[in-house]
């Protein structure tokens, strides 16, 4: 039997329902990599702890900092200790976003490219 | 985020990848389906590593015809933008075909679906081909060995079936593409750069827009003085960015009066540039070679152009404020960033190009 031509996009997408929209609910879709930053994760994490949630998958996540993060070489490399103290500089939203991805993201242990790691952005 | 990425070769086609941010769309250059969510969703995915998420519809976007010299990806993306409109892959998940995107590299296709989401996509995708497995092989988290094998013939799999058939089609003809260059509040209001500004009668929206950015329609882009120039961002920031900047920087300053940041888009980036004398060329230009990261793109860590000045910028969004409180921002290729550095006004690259 000739199955029907497909797009590369629903073939993505068939893969990963875990089950199917229907009128009142959308899809149920599997995820294979979730990339977190300090801007829009820690306040997650914030949920996840008010209600006792640990992270499903550590190994499907990777975090690291991007938006709040200096960019003067002094500023990362120059002084101990590094990104949070300099990131204070730019006032108390940024220091307060790196902070809390330090803090919660290793201990819920996804992957954290930190500030001195090679593979950061 | 969306350098490393690919760089760790973390992603790989056939993945579904989220992340709370736009541009997210990114990844799909390597033929995974990924997307923006937003913080309340991050919290669903960290805890349950599903997503609700309603089907989008198919989009082709057929792109033929060869890129002329000086005319970068990211002008492709720009004058897709431009035809389309900001909201012209609204409900949609593009996929970018045709002879023209085949023959980009990585880096190009990573510019090209980067901004999907400017286009009012949900996402981007590219599919895979020899270039993707090229570009992954060996790669820190990319698989190795037989695993390796396995993987690429699972991914040959991928590709769009012949006779499939897509919601919307769009055809798009490169060749005829010139650099690109936004004038306004949105990455639709983008013309060629040797074109003037469009007039719109009646039209309170772009009267605004102008004002705002303290332009006149019906005037020439070129020429247009420039106090900032931004090289960098998840859209240009990557190392064939660089590259190219670098080459219509080599041997020249930056103008007189103009600041110019190179961030390159992960430590990586920078330390491959460093490795090619790249950071040498701007620093010698007059620019600032910096540590990675997002930067003037948002001007969330504190880089921001100063309320009032125009900032040529390699980035993706020229919204109102984005790049600091009444910021000006023009968004360009790195060509025509590198060459706007070196003239102080909006310069086509291409004069500056032996």
């Amino acid at each position: 039997m000739a199955t029907t031509p497909q797009t590369m996009f629903e073939k993505v997408w068939r893969q990963h329902e875990v089950s199917g929209e229907t009128a009142g609910t959308p899809a149920v879709l599997y995820i294979d990599l979730h990339l977190i930053h300090e801007v829009t994760s820690p306040q997650a994490f914030s949920v996840l702890r008010e209600r006792g949630l640990p992270v499903r998958r550590v190994d499907l996540t990777l975090a690291t900092m991007d938006h709040s993060t200096p960019t003067r070489t002094e500023q990362i490399f120059g002084g101990a200790p590094i990104s949070i103290d300099s990131a204070a500089k730019q006032g108390p939203r940024a220091r307060n976003q790196l902070c809390a991805i330090w803090r919660r993201a290793p201990r819920s242990a996804p992957r954290t490219a930190g500030h001195r790691a090679h593979h950061r952005p | 985020m969306h350098i490393i990425g690919p760089e760790l070769g973390i992603t790989q086609p056939g993945k579904t990848v989220v992340c709370g941010d736009s541009h997210t769309s990114t990844h799909g250059a390597l033929g995974a389906l990924a997307f923006g969510i937003g913080t309340t969703e991050v919290g669903h995915v960290l805890a349950t590593q599903c997503l609700l998420q309603r089907k989008p519809r198919t989009f082709a976007l057929n792109v033929s015809g060869r890129l002329r010299p000086g005319v970068t990806a990211k002008d492709l993306i720009l004058g897709i933008i431009g035809k389309i409109g900001v909201g012209g892959g609204t409900g949609h998940v593009i996929e970018y075909r045709g002879e023209t995107i085949r023959e980009l590299d990585m880096d190009e296709r990573m510019t090209i679906c980067n901004m999907s989401i400017e286009a009012g996509a949900r996402a981007g995708m590219i599919a895979p081909d020899e270039t993707t497995y090229r570009y992954l092989a060996g790669r820190p988290r990319a698989p190795q060995g037989e695993a390796w094998e396995r993987a690429v013939e699972r991914w040959r799999q991928l590709p769009t079936d012949e006779g499939a058939s897509f919601d919307k089609q769009v055809d798009i003809d490169a060749s005829a593409l010139e650099p690109m260059i936004t004038y306004g509040t949105n990455p639709g209001m983008v013309i060629p750069i040797s074109s003037s500004i469009p007039t719109r009668a009646n039209d309170a929206v772009f009267a605004k827009s102008l004002a705002y950015m303290g332009l006149e329609a019906g005037a020439p882009i070129k020429d247009q003085p420039v106090n900032v120039v931004f090289l960098g961002s998840c859209t240009n920031g990557r190392i064939s960015d660089l590259r190219s900047a670098a080459g219509v920087m080599r041997g020249r300053k930056v103008a007189k009066g103009v600041q110019m940041l190179v961030i390159p888009g992960s430590q990586q980036v920078k330390k491959e540039a460093e490795a090619e004398g790249l950071d040498r060329v701007f620093i010698d230009a007059g620019a600032e070679w910096r540590e990675s990261g997002c930067s003037m793109c948002l001007g969330m860590n504190g880089d921001l152009v100063p309320k009032g000045q125009y900032s040529v910028s390699t980035s993706n969004r020229n919204f109102e404020g984005r790049q600091g409180i009444g910021a000006r921002t023009l968004l360009a290729s790195p060509l025509t960033a590198a060459a706007s550095a070196v003239r102080g006004r909006v310069t086509d690259p291409r004069e500056l190009m032996s």
